[in-house]
């Protein structure tokens, strides 16, 4: 085996000689306060970059890894930036973090470079979140209201997989407008997004062809708890629900994806009930949406904000469903959405507001007779 | 602009302190339970009990971890107590270091 | 001590601390075994002419800076300072042959230019025999680290599968229910944590042992932390003749091919740990 010494994963081992051996004098004359480090632990390990070298392991060329370490370094403790990309802006902000228990914004520096927009947390170190720039489909200013009344302003990017980032910072004006600029130069092109505050994050991943959103709201689901050997278990578990113009279905944060769906069709009832929390005293108010399944008629509990409302627009899309059997649906040739057959040649369509003209063999004879715009 | 102090950032931080205290504690009671099991003193069906409540806690600790997107503040935080309790016996084994730091800033 | 008692005392060298004489200090770098005045050039910290001043057939190799210590909040700067450091004692040893290194930031300092050259001189004649003394004990050798790492993982499986009362309890929380498997897991990870631990202790005398006959002085140092999932279990630094590294190399290679174990191997370094303290 040979000894090496002249490479940067030796560094420490340079440190940690020259910085506590050697021959030590203690003589007044001597002004280097002999035995006490003057450099310290933390200093010593931010020097050899020892978390970089952690983090890129420890066999690397001399060259490569100065220039990393160099530029991480000059900018003392900044986001890694890899060699050769530029930033162009650099402020505090924040990203907007939707998933578990609460949601949260989460504060760091966002970079902007030439290639991607970076959210930076310099004290762990932690890139929070990245973009590239070629990624950005739209960008969208919007207000947002806060409970003490102030209004702020968010910047929204819609990114090429549909998905939408929700960022702030201290100039949030002035990062779109650099934004812009940067996309312009890369010869990128984007679109201004409209009305972007009903749309989540999350939709765009389960929802079909011509499938919308209805109604969604924050909404804990009763998951029976998988014990072979022990009785089933009620947990409750935070996620959000969807009545959409096709099906029912509530995504499990937990999880990150879709953890209960059925289609409107299946939905028997829907009703408010009064269920034991666990084992406390505290009842807790669930709306339970009863269903067929291939196993028979199954009940789901839900658990949350405005429940009643849920419940009766449940019920009155049940009925509606009830009344036409399916596949007797069809699309409005004027805006293109999905109504029940009867409804858009019976009476108008229900989004729009187009009225279908009457097929010839509805008609009754003479058709001269029944033009009304005829009628003087 | 102003940057407003977001209180639920300030949460998150607040959080991942106290889940690190959490699992200190959550440790110490393992580390009790494991001295009651040595000692022979608990049936197997306390031991049974016992087994299962912890491991339900270790598994809600780690849940409320990844839904809070704290795991690695936490480790940060348990990182930076481990440095401390170290440089502290450190000092303790040798306290002539301690003595002449001192000195220096005095 | 003997020294002339006007010099300024080590609390008015604190940086900050606002002097009417101008006081002028020496770098010391190394002490060669020769008894040169030689010029090495602008190789030393912030380009600073870097020259020896000889006692009989010794000599300091130092550059000339004001009374105080080098200091700075920029990481970059004192990085190149002690690299520097490490390049003009590097320097010496190739021309010279056998150097005593001295740490960091090692100034002596005067009322003047002659007088710090006087200070020097004197302190090196009154240090001389000393200094012969630990120019024999390094001749013609130099500092390597060595550094044997495991990896828990593969050792705690290793464990398992060869340590019979692990392999038991391993077999036994097969048997268990939930909740008692958990508590027997436990137990297990204890176990698997104290077998490893006396298991560092024997590899640690054993390894020791084994590098310590290739070398002619040994000093063990701090484990530290390691990365990647790895455990460091052993950390020396060994003073070793400089043609005759490559038996430690050899010794080195055995150990490093045994299963989960990992050595690393530096040097050639200037003898730092084994020049010790002068008064």
């Amino acid at each position: 085996m040979e000894p090496t010494r002249n490479s940067h994963a030796t560094l420490v081992d340079l440190l940690d000689r020259v910085l506590d051996k050697g021959l030590v004098i203690h003589a007044d004359l001597i002004i280097s306060l002999a035995g006490v480090p003057l450099i310290g632990v933390n200093l010593r390990t931010a020097l050899a970059g020892m978390e970089t070298m952690i983090k890129y392991g420890m066999m690397q060329d001399w060259d490569e890894r100065t220039r990393a370490w160099e530029s991480e370094h000059r900018k003392i403790k900044k986001a890694s930036v890899t060699s050769g990309e530029r930033v162009f802006l650099e402020m505090l902000g924040a990203y907007y973090y939707s998933g578990g228990i609460y949601t949260t914004w989460r504060m760091g520096r966002i970079y902007l470079t030439d290639k991607r927009l970076i959210l930076y947390h310099p004290t762990f170190e932690e890139v929070l979140f990245e973009m590239q720039l070629e990624n950005i489909k739209g960008l969208t200013l919007e207000r947002e209201e806060h409970a003490n009344g102030m209004k702020r302003e968010n910047l929204c990017i819609l990114l090429e997989a549909g998905t939408i980032a929700r960022l702030h910072a201290l100039d949030t004006l002035r990062l779109k407008e650099a934004l812009e600029q940067r996309l312009l130069s890369l010869g990128l092109s984007w679109q201004e997004i409209p009305k972007l505050s009903l749309i989540d994050e999350r939709a765009p991943s389960f929802l079909g062809n011509g499938e919308e959103v209805v109604c969604q709201g924050r909404m804990w689901h009763s998951m029976t708890c998988q014990a072979p050997a022990a009785p089933a278990n009620q947990t409750w578990k935070a996620g959000q629900l969807y009545l959409t113009n096709r099906r029912l279905c509530w995504w499990y944060d937990f999880e990150g994806k879709i953890g209960f769906d059925i289609s409107l069709e299946q939905i028997a009832a829907s009703t408010l009930e009064e269920k034991a929390q666990g084992d406390t005293l505290s009842k807790k108010e669930s709306l339970d949406v009863i269903y067929d399944s291939e196993r028979g008629r199954r009940v789901a509990s839900f658990s949350g904000d405005n429940l009643e409302s849920w419940k009766i627009t449940l019920n009155r899309t049940t009925l509606r469903i009830e009344r036409a059997p399916t596949g007797d649906v069809e699309t409005c040739p004027i805006c293109e959405k999905e109504s029940l057959i009867t409804e858009l040649s019976g009476e108008l369509c229900r989004h729009c507001g187009w009225i279908a003209p009457k097929p010839k063999s509805q008609q009754r004879l003479p058709a001269l007779q029944e033009t009304p715009s005829c009628e003087r | 602009m102003v940057v407003d102090i977001d209180e639920k950032s300030l949460k998150h931080g607040v959080l991942g302190l106290v889940i690190a205290i959490v699992e200190i504690i959550r440790d110490a009671l393992k580390l009790q339970a494991m001295k009651r099991m040595e000692s022979g003193n608990l049936t197997e069906e306390e031991m049974e009990r016992l087994g299962e409540a912890l491991m339900d806690l270790d598994t809600a600790i780690e849940e409320i971890k990844e839904e809070q997107g704290i795991i690695e503040s936490v480790k940060s935080v348990r990182d930076g107590l481990d440095e401390i309790v170290d440089d502290v016996l450190d000092r303790m084994i040798n306290p002539e270091r301690w003595k002449e730091e001192s000195e220096q800033w005095a | 001590m003997g020294l002339d008692t006007k010099f300024i005392d080590k609390t008015n060298a604190m940086p900050g601390n606002e002097n009417k004489v101008k006081e002028v200090g020496r770098y010391l770098y190394c002490i060669a075994d020769a008894g040169e005045s030689l010029s090495l050039g602008g190789i030393g910290i912030a380009k600073n002419r870097v020259y020896t001043i000889p006692y009989n057939d010794i000599c300091a190799v130092v550059h000339n800076c004001p009374a105080q210590p080098y200091q700075s909040e920029n990481h970059d700067i004192v990085k190149t300072w002690v690299i520097t450091h490490q390049e003009v004692v590097d320097a010496a040893w190739t021309r010279w042959g056998t150097v005593l290194p001295l740490s960091f930031d090692t100034i002596i300092k005067g009322e003047s230019d002659s007088n710090a050259e006087q200070n020097v001189k004197d302190w090196l004649k009154q240090e001389y025999e000393r200094l012969k003394k630990k120019m024999e004990d390094v001749r013609g050798k130099a500092e390597y680290g060595v550094q044997v790492f495991w990896n828990p993982k593969i050792i705690s499986q290793n464990l398992m599968e060869t340590n019979q009362g692990i392999k038991e309890l391993n077999d036994v929380i097969r048997t268990k229910p939930k909740g008692l498997a958990y508590m027997y897991r436990q137990k297990l990870e204890n176990l698997i944590k104290h077998e490893m631990e006396t298991g560092a202790d024997v590899c640690f005398r054993v390894f020791y042992n084994r590098i310590k006959k290739h070398t002619t002085d040994i000093r063990v140092e701090k484990t530290k932390k390691a990365e990647q999932g790895l455990q460091m279990i052993l950390n020396l630094s060994c003073l070793v003749h400089k043609d005759r590294y490559p038996e430690l190399g050899e010794e080195l290679d055995s150990i490093n091919q045994m299963e989960g174990f990992s050595v690393r191997f530096t040097g050639p370094w200037p003898p730092y740990s084994f020049v010790g303290g002068v008064s």
